[in-house]
């Protein structure tokens, strides 16, 4: 055998060297394919789980403005302390040292801290002072998440109205309840890139305003609120009455302008507020009117056709009879006629109305007037008042419906009757929002004025406000809501509540005023309710001057020109009211 | 003869060789400038984005300051201490 020569050495050890190569090559390109085809789509997941996460982040709840685009309620980007628990060493030492800081007890720290559970909230939204004291301890475990809480920036403004929301921004109140579903974020699972620390990196769409909530915008215009909560607070306070409401609305629009209540809360904190001072009062709660109540009886009677304003009644000089029960007037009256029954209030006159016309008329009149019936009004737990079925009225019941007895509204309620005679008998659906906008400001649902039925013929609500303006006039029961510069007209309330026992108390009373101004082009309805108040309770003296201090403020807030028919009269100090 | 010519071409083999591997070299070294810039680039619009979110929330947090400052109530009591008082009727000028 011819011993191989260099050269063919060489050519074989390359083809060797070759082959093995090529075993190699081909051996990864097996294991490629294999991967790829067999396991491609979990190692895939795999890879991406090294470098992707996903992060889940609440949309913000929208913002609750003014009719003038001034913040109502608002949401803070602020700060909430969690823990991992398993990752804690010493959940003891932890919480000895995290409790002072964010003032709980250590005791329940370190129970939140031993729990099995993989996380768990230590304190949500805490202070800023709080996370910088944290954060200097340096511990391990613990996580600041960010989250959203809702602000009130003018604090008890139209807090009953606006509500306010839960730890977890759901709404619990008023329109924040109400309109939750429009002013809540949605959630957003964002994917991103991480590199080798797990740090997030490569910006993202900015998708923040796209999965904000929607904006709400009131009727409620802030300054005005204001004045009404300012006079209706001092009044409360100097007639030491247990609470008030006032309702200020726009008479043409329904527009609610101010929905005032004392005492105030401040939303920020609510819990440290009783329950029934969170209520919105003036929707969700009914009263019996008393003398404002004249006011829809005397209309009934001229829409009748029975009884112009003119028309006369004998008053039975203070005391009237039906039945077992006695009906008195403040002051003795003979005969009155309508308007004079309604200027000087008296209870027998309107029982005498109430007689000539009957139940029917009274009743349907009433219902016109949207009484017995929720008002449909954009807020939670509305109350429809009480007005009982006429076919079991008894002439009693007629008599006591007739002066504002037996019958319960809201103050939404009679503020709305009370507008609807200002606007010459069209009753509108009181309105509370204007429109909801998207979190760029864009109107996505406008809500009109809405027009809910003519209840009286234009000239019977014209005769009714010429009596109403009486009121206001010397010798009437409500002298002291008659304005300077501007002419007004109005009807005071004074009603006997009623005891636990179910009679009628000696020393409980709700003092009302219902008007509206200017006359000749209203552009307010006002109406004040005081409830309780102690020594002179008289709608005359305790509501009635709310009314004209808000209604004086507000006109010439509004820019209205002063009337020129306004009356020039001094407000007699010796007045006596009776309703 | 025959052997200069087998030496010229592979010469020309390794000049085409060499040629490849720089095109690969230069190929992979451009790549990976181009992912580095690329992570780089990503780090800074991290940065910027965090900077336009704070800069945004400064924003927030400043109106509704404002809106706190501007409160009605607020306004009353500091025109009050400066012996402001709302206008009265015959003080009112509507302007047309």
């Amino acid at each position: 055998m011819k011993p191989l020569t260099n050269q063919k050495k060489l050519r074989l050890r390359m083809t060797l060297m070759g082959g093995v190569f090529f075993l190699c090559l081909g051996t990864i390109v097996g294991r490629a394919v294999y991967l790829q085809v067999v396991f491609g789509p979990s190692l895939a997941a795999k890879a991406s789980d090294q470098y992707e996460k996903t992060i889940q982040t609440s949309g913000k709840r929208g913002s609750i403005f003014d009719r003038r685009m001034r913040e109502v309620a608002v949401s803070i980007e602020t700060l909430s302390l969690a823990a991992y628990p398993r990752k804690i060493q010493d959940p003891r030492s932890t919480a000895r040292a995290i409790a002072p800081i964010i003032k709980e007890g250590p005791k329940s720290v370190a129970r939140k801290l031993t729990t099995k559970r993989s996380f768990v909230w230590i304190k949500r939204q805490i202070t800023p002072k709080e996370v910088q004291a944290v954060k200097a301890l340096h511990l391990d475990g613990l996580e600041f998440v960010s989250e959203h809480s809702r602000y009130y920036p003018n604090r008890t403004l139209a807090a009953q109205l606006v509500g306010f929301t839960g730890i977890d921004g759901n709404g619990l109140e008023g329109i924040e309840y109400r309109f939750d579903a429009e002013l809540t974020g949605r959630p957003q699972i964002a994917t991103v890139l991480k590199d080798a620390f797990g740090r997030g990196f490569e910006a993202q769409e900015d998708t923040a305003v796209n999965v904000s909530g929607n904006n709400v915008v009131l009727a409620i215009d802030g300054a005005i609120q204001h004045l009404a909560e300012k006079a209706l607070q001092q009044a409360v306070q100097s007639h030491k009455a247990k609470s008030g409401m006032v309702v200020v609305m726009d008479p043409r629009t329904g527009d609610l302008l101010a929905l005032a209540h004392a005492p105030l809360f401040n939303p920020n904190a609510f819990g440290d507020f009783n329950r029934d001072l969170r209520r919105n009062r003036a929707v969700m709660d009914a009263f019996e009117p008393g003398s404002t109540m004249k006011l829809f009886s005397a209309a009934a009677a001229l829409e009748s056709g029975c009884c112009t304003p003119h028309t006369i009644f004998y008053c039975e000089n203070g005391n009237y009879r039906i039945g077992s029960n006695t009906i008195h007037d403040t002051k003795k009256h003979g005969w009155l006629s309508i308007q004079r029954i309604v200027k000087y209030s008296s209870n027998i006159g309107a029982v005498k109305i109430g007689e000539t016309i009957g139940a029917d008329t009274l009743h349907a009149t009433l219902e016109r007037f949207g009484f017995g019936r929720p008002t449909g009004i954009d807020c939670p737990g509305e109350t429809k008042g009480s007005l009982g079925a006429n076919r079991k009225w008894t002439t009693f019941d007629v008599a006591a419906v007739s002066f504002g007895h037996g019958i319960s509204v809201s103050a939404v309620q009679l503020a709305s009757a009370v507008s609807a005679i200002a606007n010459r008998g069209l009753l509108m659906k009181p309105r509370v929002v204007l429109k909801v906008t998207d979190p760029r400001g864009r109107t996505i649902r406008a809500i009109e004025p809405q027009p809910v039925r003519q209840t009286i013929s234009a000239q019977t609500a014209d005769a009714i406000t010429r009596m109403m303006e009486m009121v206001l006039t010397e010798g009437g029961t409500g002298v002291e809501a008659a304005l300077e510069g501007y002419s007004a007209c109005g009807k005071t309330g004074t009603a006997q509540k009623i005891g636990k026992d179910g009679t009628y108390t000696q020393d409980r009373y709700i003092a009302s005023f219902a008007g509206f101004a200017p006359v000749e082009d209203p552009r307010l309805t006002i109406v004040v309710v005081v409830d309780e108040p102690q020594g002179n309770y008289y709608g005359g003296s305790v509501a009635a001057p709310v009314f004209r201090e808000i209604a004086q403020s507000a006109l010439g807030y509004l820019n209205v020109r002063p009337s020129e028919r306004a009356p020039k009269m001094t407000v007699s100090n010796n007045t006596k009211e009776t309703g | 003869m025959a052997a200069n010519n087998n030496q010229r071409r592979a010469r020309g083999m390794k000049t085409i060789w060499l040629a490849i591997m720089l095109v690969f070299m230069v190929e992979l070294f451009a790549y990976t400038w181009c992912r580095v810039q690329c992570v780089r680039m990503g780090y800074e619009i991290t940065a910027e984005t965090k900077t336009y979110e704070q800069q945004r929330t400064i924003r927030k947090n400043l109106a509704i300051e404002l809106a706190r400052l501007k409160a009605p109530k607020r306004i009353e009591a500091l025109g009050r201490q400066l012996g402001l008082a709302p206008p009265a009727t015959r003080q009112i000028v509507v302007m047309e």
